[in-house]
């Protein structure tokens, strides 16, 4: 009666590789054309596996409504998205950090508008802080808001800083620290634990070295 | 903003066409029947009430619940569960009722959602609440209730997960000293975040606490993790959280529904709200949970009578959907008697006879008996002085007892006929 194969929800993009490699090296199979593909539907050899090849935002949406049992997305994107999943693993990957970035002023930090992708997030990091602001929605280029006046701020990704820097702009402040999570639908949760446990458990052992990197330059880095 | 178009509804709102509110009713009705053989007699309280009397039991956040201002200037609000009503009447109305009560309700509900989640801002539960049984008899009852209505209104393949929420909080405040740390573990925890949970842990405690709040997430199966768990804690109060499912347990298994639940101890059902049993269930294809209840002792005080209680909801939307997918509802179909003038009377006459056999029968006085109309889900057929034809390239229609619609007609007649030979003796 359940269909007892697991569809996975992939994000596309900046953690793709990175996802691959991880599911290959836990012995999960990966169909080979996935990279190159243009279908948006792909089964594992086996037939044990089935993959959507979605867009990051809308990956909490499947796995939500349950037409994917589990997904591999962004810490940045479920806190956007705040839907109703179990988070299960951090896998280590796609780390990066959610920063308060601007030209680096010396005002002292009155801020009124914020440029941001992440509106629930950016809105979210100044009512914490006793702030409001107004959250100007943006879909790409953010870093252009403070050089042409848009913005006195900026809420984005930051993963090595360069774009930051090649523009001149600085981080003022870290939200949080951003790394690539497993996700799970209620009902696949309860309904299909067996093969989501084995599946997770392969995971986090070859994700282990990964975690550990990254709370170590988190510790170093004191957040 | 944009002036609404004429056919738009607000956002969450649905309309259920003849075919799927027949079916919606007919789940509604086999579920109430369901609680009835139990003992729950229904309840029907005002879709508004006070925001007061909402703000007492509420379980999401109150910016969800629809509110608006009456002309003394208090706040009502619609009902954003059924929960506190009750409790309500339990300690207002039915005071002088003696204890326990079984009350069961199908209600619609209305919560405000976000913009593009795509939820539903108003759906019907149909529920019950026991009022007045602290027992683990009781608890079990909701469960084995639950498991015995999804079974009968055909749902398939479900489980239950069971938790109680007094172990986390007994393994908690053993483990972990500080109370702003033991409340983030608990919302992680409620917010299904493991990895939240987990990095709060690593960060915040030290061996062999460490250890043990890590197992927690693990503490999913079968009855023997309750074994499992009891090693890892000598709280008071975990330890009786365990003992508590442990007999809950047995008394499902005199029940006969163990083989549908499932053991989970990280299980909560949002916070401040259930003291004890806490259970959710899950069917294949259906992404959402379609029931889930639990143990809230403390509710029903707030309203003037002290009372253990325990209940739980199954969302209509939800089965239904599961349902309508299973194939479990027949096409039914309806009969269309078309007659001209002369006919009328004998028309008429034989749809009354056709309702009394509780066949469902409209009628339609037309010109020409040749072309009556199609009207999908019914069968067309003319009726002369002596036949009953069906429509062209219609299928005929069989009674329960599978007469069909021209027999039918021809023992219509000869009633009328011996009727009418007795009259004239």
């Amino acid at each position: 009666m359940t269909d007892q194969r697991l569809t996975i929800a992939l994000s596309k993009g900046r953690i793709m590789l990175d996802t691959l490699r991880l599911l290959q090296q836990a012995g999960i199979p990966v169909p080979e054309d996935l990279e190159e593909s243009r279908k948006l539907i792909l089964e594992s050899p086996d037939g044990r596996y089935r993959y959507i090849l979605a867009k990051p935002v809308d990956v909490p949406t499947y796995v939500e409504y349950g037409v994917a049992d589990l997904g591999i997305v962004g810490k940045d994107v479920l806190l956007e998205a705040e839907r109703d999943l179990y988070e299960l693993l951090d896998l280590g990957i796609g780390v990066c950090r959610m920063c308060v970035c601007g030209l680096p002023d010396g005002k002292g930090g009155s801020v009124s508008r914020v440029a941001s992708k992440y509106l629930r997030i950016a809105t979210e990091h100044f009512r914490s802080r006793g702030q409001q602001v107004e959250v100007v929605y943006l879909n790409g280029s953010v870093e252009l808001a403070p050089l042409i006046g848009l913005a006195d701020r900026i809420v984005d990704l930051v993963e090595t800083g360069r774009t930051l820097q090649e523009n001149g702009l600085v981080i003022h402040e870290v939200i949080v620290p951003i790394s690539t999570r497993v996700v799970a639908n209620r009902m696949s949760f309860r309904l299909k634990s067996e093969q989501i446990n084995s599946l997770v458990e392969g995971l986090r052992e070859v994700s282990a070295p990964l975690v550990q990197a990254q709370n170590d330059l988190l510790a170093k880095t004191n957040l | 903003m944009k002036k609404s178009l004429l056919f738009e509804k607000p956002q969450g709102v649905r309309d259920f066409l003849p075919d799927t509110a027949a079916d919606k009713r007919q789940i509604e009705r086999e579920i109430s029947e369901s609680f009835a053989s139990w003992g729950y007699r229904e309840i029907i309280t005002p879709m508004f009430e006070y925001m007061d009397t909402f703000r007492m039991g509420i379980r999401g956040a109150e910016d969800r619940v629809f509110k608006f201002v009456e002309r003394s200037g208090k706040t009502v609000a619609l009902r954003p569960d059924m929960t506190a009503p009750i409790a309500r009447v339990a300690a207002s109305l039915l005071k002088h009722s003696a204890l326990p009560l079984r009350l069961s309700y199908t209600a619609n509900i209305f919560r405000q959602q976000e913009a593009v989640a795509g939820r539903d801002t108003e759906f019907t539960q149909s529920g019950v609440e026991l009022i007045g049984d602290p027992s683990p008899d009781g608890d079990a009852e909701m469960v084995a209730l639950a498991a015995s209505t999804l079974q009968t209104i055909g749902i398939e393949g479900f489980r239950i997960a069971l938790g109680q929420v007094g172990f986390l909080h007994g393994v908690l405040e053993e483990q972990v000293a500080d109370s702003s740390v033991r409340e983030k573990l608990l919302a992680a925890l409620a917010d299904k975040d493991y990895v939240a949970f987990e990095q709060l842990v690593v960060k915040e405690t030290v061996e062999p606490t460490r250890s043990t709040l890590l197992q927690i997430p693990k503490l999913r199966g079968g009855v023997e993790v309750l074994a499992e768990a009891g090693q890892l804690t000598g709280s008071e109060l975990a330890l009786q959280a365990l003992q508590n499912l442990a007999e809950i347990w047995h008394v499902l298994q005199i029940h006969g529904v163990t083989d549908y639940v499932q053991i989970d101890l990280s299980l909560l059902l949002g916070l401040n709200y259930y003291t004890g049993a806490v259970f959710e269930g899950y069917a294949p294809m259906m992404g959402f949970p379609i029931c889930g209840g639990g143990r809230y002792d403390e509710l029903v005080e707030k309203f003037g009578r002290q009372a253990p209680a325990t209940g739980f909801i199954i969302g209509i939307e939800r089965v239904l959907e599961i349902l309508e997918r299973n194939g479990k509802f027949a096409p039914k179909q309806r009969v269309l008697l078309c007659y001209t003038l002369p006919e009328r009377e004998q028309a008429l006459r034989f749809a009354g006879f056709l309702r009394d056999r509780k066949i469902p029968v409209s009628a339609l006085l037309v010109s020409d008996p040749k072309h009556g109309p199609t009207v999908e889900g019914s069968v067309t057929c003319n009726v002369s002085a002596d036949r009953l034809t069906i429509g062209e390239g219609q299928e005929g229609y069989t009674d329960r007892e599978g007469i069909s619609l021209e027999d039918l007609y021809q023992v219509f007649r000869n009633q009328l006929r011996n009727q009418q030979g007795g009259s004239e003796e």
